[in-house]
């Protein structure tokens, strides 16, 4: 379909104040007779908290309060109910905030909270989602199944969480298999380092009502669970949020609100100012926990894949309310892009003493990719032939089941479009991998498909509200956030298109405020284009179907023969008649002087329809709304001397629908693919004995600098229609992340001959790789 | 002991009082309200606090603002003045190199430092320049576009 | 944010000196700050009186005097690295001051906190080492000079008395021909800390007979390593395989990093100092 500002140049709407330094974000905010508070955290990674010690602390000038978990013994969630604000009973990781003090100025709370003792009694300690799923000896959160819990924990076990997928016979698929082929995996727990860190202020207000500003991701769950855990009305509650400085889902999780919300409450009137410290971020917000996960497969020799059986395990940390939903998640995706008619797949969340897992792009997505899009490479090795042959032989395409049963139709993508481009652009099969040992170097491709719907409850759903003003022009406003994402631009282009006037005549309002703008579920899921943008094109059809009836009154016709197009509002084929929206925008004059009509708000809404919640105990049903394909490759070049891997050429092909926005489209797909190779050649929390992080700064937790990314970028488009998105549209901006560790795992071996399973695959790894296999 | 120090920011003249222990960053920041630089790791390791002293590019994170007592001192609201934005801005905007924005300052002045004494600067130098800045975003591809097509507005 | 601290300013090494002494460990300078911010911040410093000594005379710039080049404390890494008489006569040095940070961070630390900072992986001080220079150091008291290997302790421990300030840095021009090479390797290729580096110098290259040989690695021992052992075993040598064999395994005796280190593990840091010792075979 032809569009006028669909996939044409737009440029962001938000780059002129962030280059200008203008643009606020939450750190920013000083709010008059503020006070400023520092958590309190945990010196051990588990034991029970016997005694703390505040009186020193308090006796530190200008400290206003001292407030602890046990004044407030309270644990939060919606699925779960497992999030204390401030641990009260135990500490389950180190780092964990036990409550927080409250001073005139952040110095004066940091020296008195140097001064808070506390007493504990140690408990044995689990980081390894593996370990905590076998123990049942070291129990590090008693939850026990209730009817109204989402999640299903299992009783006398770390397990707060699991999905199963069932469907035909793997033990008898093994059995018609000619080979089977069995994986083992493992992936460190990482940290997004947005560069933003978390912050949010809370203010009581006298009349008991509470306003928290926030670097959040999902104003609208923040106001949820406020109401929730203090009991307050949603319009007692006012959540506002600025631009955040990068999510990458590690703002859409509850976590710093509640606690600053707390410290507040101590002192009614004063706003209460908490930014986390770089090192607070890695204790005190959210992780992508660790992962473990074993594979087997069964195939033919014809490369045909007759069964699989996949079982892994997500460390949760200390509590799993924002975790479980993850291996929701991922078990969608646990046996990736393929049809296969036997399969098994059980996916736990498992509590250990880390911080607590929560979002993180790619939602369970590239854990689930890492181990199967690596066993797919294991298997046409094994069998002897090219893993493109042995990939389309299984991939999902039209009239395909997957593997929560769904049936895929042609406007869900075209996954073997993407392949093709992606193996193009490598010239696969040739040269795939080779050692030149004269120059000491090594080189290999490899690539990886991927898959991915947005993992959110059945009934997430978006709002939006457009106002015209007097001159024409229109402010939209809408509860999503802009996070980095460019959603603000596409949006508004979306409108634009769907009211028919240039993108330059609207103004999306930025920044958020619960109190005056729409509802918006949560900026999370890449679901923002397809879900907001829906419900832009519902409020434009409102605008328009108000401009027609003042126009049908004006004109003497009946309503249907009103066209509004382009601006102008014109009878049926009379457009030298035509008025513009400036006329009608506040209400029409007529000319004796009467006016009609009055001002134009439209608003719309949207809600995916007909997702439904998995079975139980097969995990089939309609619970994913759309898909997103793509395939990712990578070029490598390995050093044999330093064991370092440069990218010299890093490709997706995503078949996202429609782009709205291509410039800002590739941004998200270059920037998920610089993030994921970062993520899979360096990143990893190192976890002491004593389960302390030990490389909490960004001076040990290294992330890609401008030398280490790729040297080249290549993003291809592949554009079939989405039948429930906007104009077509559908997600984009995680899914450059999903593949993009298995591509490089399988280059690695086509350049040196050697499996990873682990990821990072850090370049002392290869280099011990290249040492014992004496490759130089 | 709060002291007295005299500062010239961005061409204007102030005399303020600060604690010896608060950082040229928290000084810029939260007592005269300049919050173009941001704070992103506060031990100089990802760059968004980059302002110049004296024309010289620092990690204001790691300097105290009695340090830089009688100093003349830019930050990126000082790029922009009389409402014209900078040739590196302007290529910012021309290659889509802004995602979420809270390293944008920090590189916009690096790279603008950079063309102050490196008129033609190659990719490496580029790189060179932006070694300690830290984007999470952008894959840091639009970044170095930007930097390159800045010439176009710099030369002249 | 950092925790509260008093800030005083002296112009002279004397007052700056009494001042230091009479707080003793309350007391602590501050140069370019970027090692002191970073340990305030982390609470690992909570000094109670920051000692500016930015504004002492004589402290600061490089001087050309007859043989010897005198680099001032308060020298930051951008002015060595871009000095031309450090280009010219102390390449090495050069490089290593370059590898330092990034600009920004050039901009303010100084060639005196890196070394008084006491770090085994210090980028200017492995360069310094093999051209074998001296500090002179100064109080109230008088002044010392002493060589810059005898300087370093233990992991952030110098040889600094009480009320002691490093004042300048010493360098001898060779007047016979030399060859070196800095080497380094860190976890990202942008800015970061060395998991190991290394400077070689060979005098008289290209005269068996009268080769000398230097060598200094960091983040191997508690200190900046010279490697004495291996420089005499080499001098004096034609550089054959049979040689870098043995080389190699007096290299590696000499070696001791410490297990647990967040930038590389022992082995590859041997592995490293092993291929950087085989430029010398390919090179020279
Ligand atoms: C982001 C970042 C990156 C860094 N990268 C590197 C790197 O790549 N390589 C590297 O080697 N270092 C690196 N450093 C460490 C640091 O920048 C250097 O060690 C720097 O040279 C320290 O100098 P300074 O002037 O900032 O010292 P300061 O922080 O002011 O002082 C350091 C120490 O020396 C003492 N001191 C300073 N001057 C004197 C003097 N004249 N007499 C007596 N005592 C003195 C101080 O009391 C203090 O204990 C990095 C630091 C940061 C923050
Ligand atoms: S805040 Fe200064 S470098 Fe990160
Ligand atoms: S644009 Fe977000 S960190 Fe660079």
């Amino acid at each position: 379909m032809e569009y006028k500002f669909i996939g044409k140049e737009f440029k962001r709407v938000d780059a002129l104040s962030k280059l200008t330094g203008r643009a606020r974000f939450l750190a920013d905010i000083i709010l008059p007779h503020m006070y400023y508070g520092i958590f309190l955290r945990a010196s051990i990674a588990h034991g029970e908290i016997l005694d703390i010690e505040t009186e020193d602390a308090k006796n530190v000038e200008g400290v206003k309060a001292i407030v602890l978990g046990r004044d407030f013994p309270h644990n939060y969630g919606h699925l779960i109910k497992d999030r204390p604000i401030f641990a009260f009973d135990k500490v389950r990781y180190y780092g964990e905030a036990i409550g927080g003090v409250i001073a005139k100025t952040e110095e004066a709370a940091r020296v008195a909270a140097d001064k808070v003792k506390v007493s504990y009694k140690p408990l044995p300690i689990i980081t390894h989602p593996k370990e905590s799923l076998n123990n049942k000896e070291v129990i590090i959160r008693e939850v026990s199944p209730t009817p109204d819990m989402v999640y299903r924990p299992v009783k006398g076990t770390n397990i707060f969480h699991y999905d199963v997928v069932k469907r035909g016979d793997v033990e008898k698929g093994f059995e018609e298999a000619d080979i089977i082929v069995e994986s083992e995996f493992n992936i460190a727990p990482i940290n997004h380092v947005q560069i933003e860190p978390h912050g949010a202020i809370a203010l009581w207000d006298e009349d008991g009502s509470l306003t928290v500003w926030s670097s959040t991701q999902a104003p609208f769950t923040v106001r949820y669970f406020l109401s929730d855990i203090f009991e307050l009305p949603l319009n007692k509650v006012r959540v506002i949020a600025y631009y955040v400085g990068g999510g990458f889902g590690g703002k859409s999780d509850v976590g710093i609100e509640p606690m600053v919300a707390l410290l507040a409450k101590s002192v009614p009137g004063h706003p209460v100012k908490v930014i986390l410290s770089r090192e607070e971020v890695f204790h005190g917000s959210f992780l992508r926990g660790n992962f473990w996960g074993r594979v087997k497969t069964g195939v033919k020799k014809d490369g045909k894949i007759v069964s699989e059986k996949v079982e892994f395990a997500m460390g949760g940390g200390g509590s799993g309310e924002f975790g479980g939903t993850v291996v929701d998640g991922a078990f969608k995706s646990a046996v990736g892009p393929y049809e296969i008619e036997n399969v098994h797949a059980v996916g736990y969340g498992v509590y250990t003493n880390l911080p607590p897992t929560g979002a993180f792009r790619g939602y369970g997505h590239p854990e689930t990719h890492w181990m199967i899009e690596r066993q797919r490479d294991i298997i046409a090795r094994k069998l002897g032939i090219d893993p493109v042959v042995l990939r389309k032989k299984n991939i999902l395409k039209p009239g395909s089941i997957n593997i929560i049963g769904q049936k895929i139709e042609e406007h869900n993508g075209n996954l073997e479009k993407c392949l093709d481009l992606v193996v193009e652009e490598l010239d696969w099969p040739n040269n795939i991998g080779h050692i030149d040992k004269k120059n000491k170097k090594a080189y290999g491709k490899g690539f990886a498909l991927l898959q991915k719907s947005p993992v959110m409850p059945t009934n997430a759903a978006s709002s939006a509200i457009l106002k015209l003003n007097d001159d024409g022009t229109v402010n939209l406003t809408v509860g999503t956030q802009e996070i980095g994402q460019g959603i603000d631009t596409a949006l508004t282009q979306i409108a634009a298109e769907a009211l028919g006037i240039s993108p330059e005549k609207i103004k999306l309002v930025p920044y958020r405020d619960t109190d005056l703008y729409p509802y918006e579920w949560q900026t999370v899921a890449s679901r923002g284009v397809w879900s907001v943008g829906n419900a832009i094109i519902m409020a434009a059809d409102e605008v328009k179907h108000k401009m027609r009836k003042v126009a049908k009154e004006i004109f003497s016709v009946d309503e249907e023969d009103i066209v509004v197009e382009d601006g102008l509002v014109f009878p049926q084929g009379e457009k030298e008649k035509a008025i513009t929206y400036k006329d009608l925008a506040i209400g029409y004059t007529l000319p004796e002087g009467s006016g009609i009509g009055g001002p134009i708000v439209g608003a719309g809404y949207f809600i995916p329809e007909g997702l439904v919640y998995p079975d139980p105990e097969t995990g089939q049903g309609n619970s994913a709304a759309e898909w997103t394909f793509g395939a990712q490759g990578v070029e490598i070049e390995v050093d044999l001397i330093t064991g370092k891997v440069k990218i010299l050429k890093a490709v997706t092909a995503i078949d996202a629908g429609t782009i709205i926005n291509p410039e800002n489209a590739r941004g998200q797909v270059v920037g998920a693919m610089a993030m994921a190779l970062s993520i899979a050649q360096r990143e990893a929390i190192v976890i002491s004995k004593e389960g302390k992080i030990r490389n909490d700064s960004l001076t040990d937790y290294k992330i890609s600098t401008i030398r280490d990314v790729p040297s080249e970028y290549k993003v291809f488009f592949v554009e079939t229609e989405e039948e429930t998105g906007p104009f077509g549209a559908r997600s984009l901006a995680e899914h450059g992340m999903v593949a993009m560790a298995p591509a490089l795992a399988n280059a690695l071996y086509n350049a040196l001959g050697v499996e990873f399973f682990k990821l990072p695959i850090t370049f002392e790894d290869i280099a011990l790789a290249i040492d014992e296999k004496k490759i130089v | 002991m709060k002291k007295i120090i005299k500062l010239r920011v961005n061409g204007e003249d102030y005399e303020i009082l600060v604690e010896p222990y608060w950082t040229l960053l928290k000084v810029l920041r939260d007592v005269l309200g300049f919050t173009g630089p941001k704070e992103g790791c506060g031990i100089g390791e990802c760059g968004a606090c980059t302002v110049y002293i004296d024309d010289k590019p620092v990690k204001s994170c790691l300097v105290l603002g009695v340090e830089v007592n009688g100093a003349n001192i830019t930050t990126i609201e000082g790029l922009s003045q009389n409402k014209k934005i900078s040739g590196i801005q302007k290529a910012f905007i021309d290659e889509g190199a802004v995602q979420c924005g809270f390293c944008t300052p920090g590189m916009v002045m690096a790279i603008n430092a950079l063309y102050t004494n490196v008129s033609d600067p190659g990719e490496d130098d580029i790189k060179e320049a932006l070694k300690g800045h830290l984007c999470r975003c952008t894959g840091y591809e639009t970044i170095v576009k930007a930097a390159k097509r800045a010439k176009e507005y710099y030369k002249r | 944010m950092l925790i509260p601290f008093e800030y005083i300013k002296f112009d002279s090494i004397k007052d700056a000196s009494v001042f230091l002494k009479e707080h003793g460990d309350d007391a602590h300078i501050l140069a370019g700050g970027t090692d002191v911010i970073v340990k305030i911040r982390a609470r690992k410093l909570k000094p109670k009186y920051l000692v500016d000594i930015k504004g002492i005379e004589g402290l600061k710039g490089i001087e050309k005097d007859r043989d010897k080049i005198v680099i001032g404390a308060l020298t930051t890494a951008n002015e060595v690295a871009k000095n031309t008489h450090i280009k010219e006569y102390f390449p090495v040095l050069k490089d290593g001051a370059w590898t330092l940070g990034d600009y920004e961070i050039r901009n303010r630390a100084t060639i005196g906190g890196n070394i008084c900072n006491g770090s085994p992986s210090a980028d200017t001080v492995i360069p310094l080492l093999v051209y074998d220079a001296k500090v002179i150091i100064a109080s109230d008291e008088g002044e010392r000079v002493e060589a810059l290997d005898k300087f370093f302790k233990g992991p952030g421990k110098v040889n600094l008395g009480p009320g002691e300030i490093l004042k300048n840095i010493i360098l001898n021009i060779p007047d016979y021909p030399v060859k070196g090479k800095f080497f380094r390797v860190s976890r990202v290729e942008g800015m970061d800390l060395a998991s190991l580096n290394m400077a070689i110098l060979v005098a008289n290259p290209d005269s068996i007979s009268d080769r000398k040989v230097r060598i200094s690695i960091g983040a191997v021992a508690p200190v900046p390593l010279r490697v004495y052992e291996l420089e005499e075993f080499l001098s004096g040598k034609e550089f054959t395989k049979e040689i870098f064999d043995k080389a190699k395994e007096i290299l590696l005796n000499n070696l001791n990093p410490r297990e647990g280190s967040l930038r590389a593990t022992p082995y590859y840091k041997k592995r490293m100092a092993v291929h950087y010792l085989s430029w010398l075979f390919e090179e020279i």
